[in-house]
């Protein structure tokens, strides 16, 4: 019983090798990126500097080439679709990365289960 | 009570004029040159000793040299040390003027969007270049993705071709949207401390609230400036990334 006690940091051993690793990580990622607010925040900028850029291009093409407002109008509609585009993008990438952890965390834990048995 | 929006002034200090385009040396320039002074200090102080066993001063430069190598190395890989020297000096420079900006009295040079659209479109210049050189024109394959039907191309290669063209909009606005957002929110909140204050002994006791919520937000503005310069150049390396592996 007392030698028990004497040693616990045998049993604990994978949990304070996680902890230390976790610890060791810490400086090298600031935070997670991926908060909602941030998300949001990234979403929303994107989607407004695509129908942005569309305009600008548009407005500019038809001054140089005297064609008001066919550029503008098509622009206006191709940068409003590439701001979704790049929302769906930003979307897919979210999701990927929680899955990858996910599958990580799932496959850590597996090896843990395996080492006990 | 003070104007939330005063901080943000440009004041000239000396002014000078070249070829007829002012170039006068403002509150920025001036902030500029102290940061870059500053790091110059600290980055080649820390280093002077070149110990093996290193000291503190040098553990804070070498922590942030390896922070940038390996997130280089991660996002970039290895053909993308030669571009060490340029990522580093980005990150450090927005961090050293997003975190200068938190000192009273200071000025937030990275709440312009001048500045970041003029760092934000020379990276842009430069990958595009950088793209062209190691590609050829098969860097322009990133503008074409495979598989997609021959009737959807046209307008999938304007689309790519005006979401390629975001990317300095968004790099830069998402910087000066987050420095400017910050300060002007730590002004508001000064300025209710001291409204708050004039009015008696009630007040006075109310106005710990807002002091409180002041200080949290200090703190929150020291993350955002630090997160901010990380994510600046995370998305300088992955731009980097596409244009020396343009597999999409």
């Amino acid at each position: 019983m007392g030698e028990d006690k004497k040693y616990p940091s045998h049993e604990t051993f994978d949990e304070r090798l996680n902890r230390a690793q976790l610890k060791a990580k810490g400086p090298e990622a600031p935070d997670d990126p991926d908060t909602a607010s941030r998300v949001a925040f990234k979403m929303g900028v994107d989607l407004v500097a695509g129908t942005g850029v569309g305009v600008f291009m548009g407005y500019w093409i038809d001054k140089w080439f005297d064609t008001a407002p066919v550029f503008l109008i098509v622009l206006l509609i191709l940068g409003f679709v590439t701001g979704l585009r790049n929302v769906v993008v930003e979307a897919m990438r979210i999701q990927k990365a929680s899955e990858d952890a996910e599958l990580a965390a799932r496959d850590a834990a597996k090896d843990v289960d395996e080492q006990e048995d | 009570m003070a104007n939330p929006i005063e901080q943000f002034e440009i004041k000239p200090i000396a002014n000078l004029e070249i070829a007829g385009i002012d170039v006068s040396f403002t509150n920025s320039s001036l902030w500029m040159v102290i940061v870059v002074v500053f790091l110059t200090v600290f980055l080649i102080g820390g280093m002077r000793k070149n110990a093996v066993i290193p000291g503190r001063w040098q553990v804070m430069v070498e922590l942030m040299y390896s922070f940038i190598a390996g997130m280089i190395r991660d996002n970039v890989g290895k053909e993308g040390k030669q571009y060490f020297p340029f990522i580093f000096t980005l990150f450090v420079f927005v961090l050293g003027l997003n975190l200068a900006g938190m000192l009273p009295y200071a000025f937030t040079v990275t709440s312009h969007i001048a500045v970041n659209f003029a760092m934000a479109a020379f990276i842009f210049i430069g990958v595009t270049l950088v793209g062209f050189i190691k590609n050829g024109a098969g860097y322009l394959k990133l503008f074409a993705p495979a598989g997609v039907p021959w009737w959807l191309m046209p307008m999938i290669v304007a689309i790519e071709l005006i979401s390629y063209c975001t990317r300095p909009v968004s790099l830069s606005v998402r910087l000066f949207a987050n420095m400017l957002a910050g300060h002007i929110m730590m002004k508001v909140f000064a300025g209710f401390v001291l409204s708050m204050a004039a009015a008696g002994v009630v007040g006075m006791a109310g106005a710990i609230v807002p002091f409180t919520v002041n200080v949290l937000l200090t703190g929150l503005e020291i993350l955002v400036a630090c997160l901010q310069a990380y994510v600046f150049t995370i998305l300088t390396c992955i731009y980097l990334n596409d244009a020396m592996h343009p597999s999409h």
